[in-house]
């Protein structure tokens, strides 16, 4: 999925990475990477803990129906700060040097002061808006942590494998603070757990102050950023990760019910949800494996039917096995899914660092899982039709993506590549003539793929021309824009025969342009 | 912070009358499980730190759920002694597979009917141990001056309505 890793600036031995779960400094890609881990673990260990609390709480003291109204509610409440306050401070983080940084420290320190709090609440009512705030600031923080990492990767091709890494070491942090919090829960009971998870939460916000501060005068056009972001690749792969999200907002809920309606003990249903985090673990490695057999979009769909097969076989027969199945499912398909997304972004908008690009996706996945969750409370269905609706709503994301992608492969056949990669060297020029240089060479960096298709180009004179193209939008050096303009006019004119349409020669767009704008 | 403040504005919300009603039907119900509880011969926990308390699995008899904030009350009155845990459907209480359907844990079902206010208090309660084991009350309280509720009477028993027995 991603190239040999560079050397970075950070990398002192020139030796071969040392391979671990945790990732070393090389293998995430830079020290300002790594500064996050300790982070991401403290999160995940004090995230464990919260969850583990909540078994000696309320939640399975009182009747469902009773507190419904309280978690619609709280629910719908949770949806404000992504719906209305996400979209108007993102760009002014986005301005501070420290913006992002802030956010995860406030997310952070939010949760340490109400762990603690909400240790002496368990068996109140303060339970819920407590509990829903802390929901609140976990998701603010996955929002602003993934905002922040592409501004500090060294290396955009390495955001993958550091995003992998995140997750591994989340995963591995929140499984062994699990395993302490049983004991925690035994000896010292629930509020002990909170008291815990809000140390852990406050030692984050202290390592958080050492993430280097972003650079919010980033030069990458706006235009090429917003282009990138709004691609279809990115637009299709943000939608089946909303439908991931959404399912899993849905299921959580879902299954939390019907457990509970069945009687079945607390500790299976803590199982059903440490069951979820090793299936996502286990994804972590199952990804890479995936693709290389198969393309990300691909792994996307794959990632949705698996949990849709899984819910529809489950819905046959609502059993306590069952469930642990759909979460297992749910898991590791959100996590192939998470990687793949990871890697559509990563390649479809190699330009985009801004947190606000960032922020904004992750915002719309943040949202997707309040609503699945709204979903399963208003809802309140019956166990067999919940997974009947996973089953129906994945599947149908799922045939929907693989008829679109049917529908593009036979227009794509029936197009005539012959004239498609002089169309857009000529709308590539139009642009440059209207003067957004950086505009300009991706669409030539598009008609040279486009010729690449059409067999008159090859893929290391497209990988040429992409070298030169996006170093100099990087870099914002106009003699590099040019010379990529002028080698993919060249190409693109000069070309060989298309050899599936032999008979027909490129056109020509007369002589290549010798500047642009 | 805007969802801290929409939170204590809901808080002030809840005014001085509706604690007032959970207060007294918490009250009233606190006796009723106590005495339900009593006669089934369920012993209280609490005696060693070792040992959990048992669970009394408690449904609403009438045609909406007891309200959650009572809930929370009972639950929190009982946290010595009691592990109170509100259900809304039987088979989260009972095993419905084994022969007798027990109820879960080695615990104790009850059920709490709605309480109808008039000079006195009358609520129904019915506990269940097994499918051979049920039995229903009537309860009257009295509330005295200073709004402490006590029986007025011994209970007296009904034909289970709630949980009924199999034919």
């Amino acid at each position: 999925m991603t190239p040999a890793a560079p050397m970075t600036s950070s990398s002192p031995n020139p030796g071969p990475a040392r391979r671990s779960i945790f990732g070393g400094r090389s293998i995430l890609g830079g020290s300002a990477t790594s500064t996050l881990l300790p982070i991401q673990a403290l999160h995940s260990m004090g995230e464990a803990l919260f969850s583990l609390s909540l078994v000696g709480s309320l939640f399975f003291s009182v009747s469902v129906d009773a507190a419904r109204p309280r978690i619609l509610l709280f629910l719908a409440l949770t949806m404000a700060p992504f719906a209305v306050l996400a979209p108007l401070i993102g760009p002014f983080i986005d301005r501070l040097r420290y913006g992002h940084r802030a956010v995860l420290i406030m997310s952070l320190g939010g949760r340490s002061i109400v762990a603690v709090l909400l240790a002496d609440q368990l068996r109140t009512l303060l339970l819920y808006p407590e509990a829903f705030i802390i929901v609140v600031l976990a998701k603010t923080y996955v929002v602003g942590r993934n905002a922040l990492i592409p501004s500090l990767v060294d290396d955009r091709s390495r955001l993958v494998v550091v995003n992998s890494h995140m997750a591994r070491v989340g995963a591995v942090a929140g499984l062994t603070a699990a395993a302490g919090g049983l004991v925690i829960l035994r000896f010292g009971g629930a509020p002990w757990l909170l008291r815990t998870a809000g140390l852990l939460y406050a030692l984050g916000a202290l390592s958080a102050l050492r993430i280097p501060r972003t650079d919010p005068e980033d030069q990458t056009s706006l235009v090429i950023e917003s282009t990138e972001m709004h691609g279809p690749g990115i637009r299709s792969a943000t939608s089946a990760m909303a439908g991931l999200r959404m399912a899993t907002g849905l299921a959580l809920f879902h299954i939390g019910f019907s457990l509970k309606t069945a009687g079945e003990p607390a500790w299976l249903i803590a199982g059903v949800g440490v069951t979820a985090a090793l299936a996502g673990f286990a994804g972590t490695f199952v990804a890479p494996r995936l693709r290389q057999r198969i393309d990300e979009q691909t792994m996307l769909t794959v990632a949705l039917l698996l949990p849709a097969v899984v819910s529809g076989l489950g819905a046959l027969r609502f059993h306590s096995a069952t469930t642990v199945a759909v979460s297992a499912a749910l898991g590791l398909g959100g996590s192939i899914g998470r990687r793949a997304f990871d890697g559509v972004v990563q390649t479809e908008a190699p330009h985009a660092k801004r947190g606000r690009s960032y922020a904004r996706l992750e915002t719309r996945l943040e949202l997707a899982w309040v609503v699945g969750a709204l979903l399963a409370v208003i809802a309140r269905a019956p166990d067999w039709l919940g997974l009947v609706f996973l089953f129906g709503g994945l599947g149908a994301l799922a045939i929907s993506r693989l008829e679109t992608r049917y529908t593009a492969g036979r227009m794509g056949a029936e197009v005539d590549l012959s004239t498609l990669p002089l169309r857009l060297m000529e709308t590539a020029e139009a642009v440059a003539a209207s003067g957004d240089r950086q505009q300009a060479v991706l669409v030539a960096i598009a008609a040279v793929e486009a010729a690449e298709l059409a067999g008159s180009v090859s893929s290391e004179e497209v990988t040429e021309v992409r070298r030169l193209g996006r170093g100099a939008a990087h870099e914002n050096d106009p003699e590099g824009e040019d010379e990529a303009m002028r080698l993919a006019h060249r190409l693109v004119t000069e070309g060989e025969p298309n050899p599936r349409h032999p008979g027909e020669a490129p056109g020509s767009l007369g002589k290549p342009p010798e500047s642009l704008g | 912070m805007l969802l801290a403040g929409l939170v204590g504005l809901l808080g002030a919300c809840t005014g001085e009358e509706k604690r007032d009603l959970t207060a007294r039907d918490a009250s009233i119900y606190q006796i009723v499980i106590a005495d339900l509880v009593n006669v089934s011969g369920l012993a209280p926990g609490g005696g060693t730190d070792e040992e959990a308390p048992p669970v009394v699995f408690i449904d609403s008899l009438g045609a909406v759920p007891i309200p959650l904030e009572t809930q929370v009350e009972l639950v929190g009155r009982f946290v010595e002694t009691y592990e109170l845990r509100f259900i809304d459907d039987i088979g989260e209480a009972v095993q419905i597979d084994v022969e007798g359907q027990p109820v879960r844990t080695d615990g104790l079902l009850l059920g709490l009917g709605p309480i109808k206010i008039e000079a006195t208090a009358e609520v129904r309660g019915e506990f269940y141990l097994s499918s051979d084991d049920i039995r229903a009350f009537r309860y009257t309280l009295v509330s005295d001056p200073n709004h402490a509720w006590a029986l007025a009477s011994p209970p007296a028993q009904a034909e289970p309505e709630g949980f009924v027995p199999p034919p």
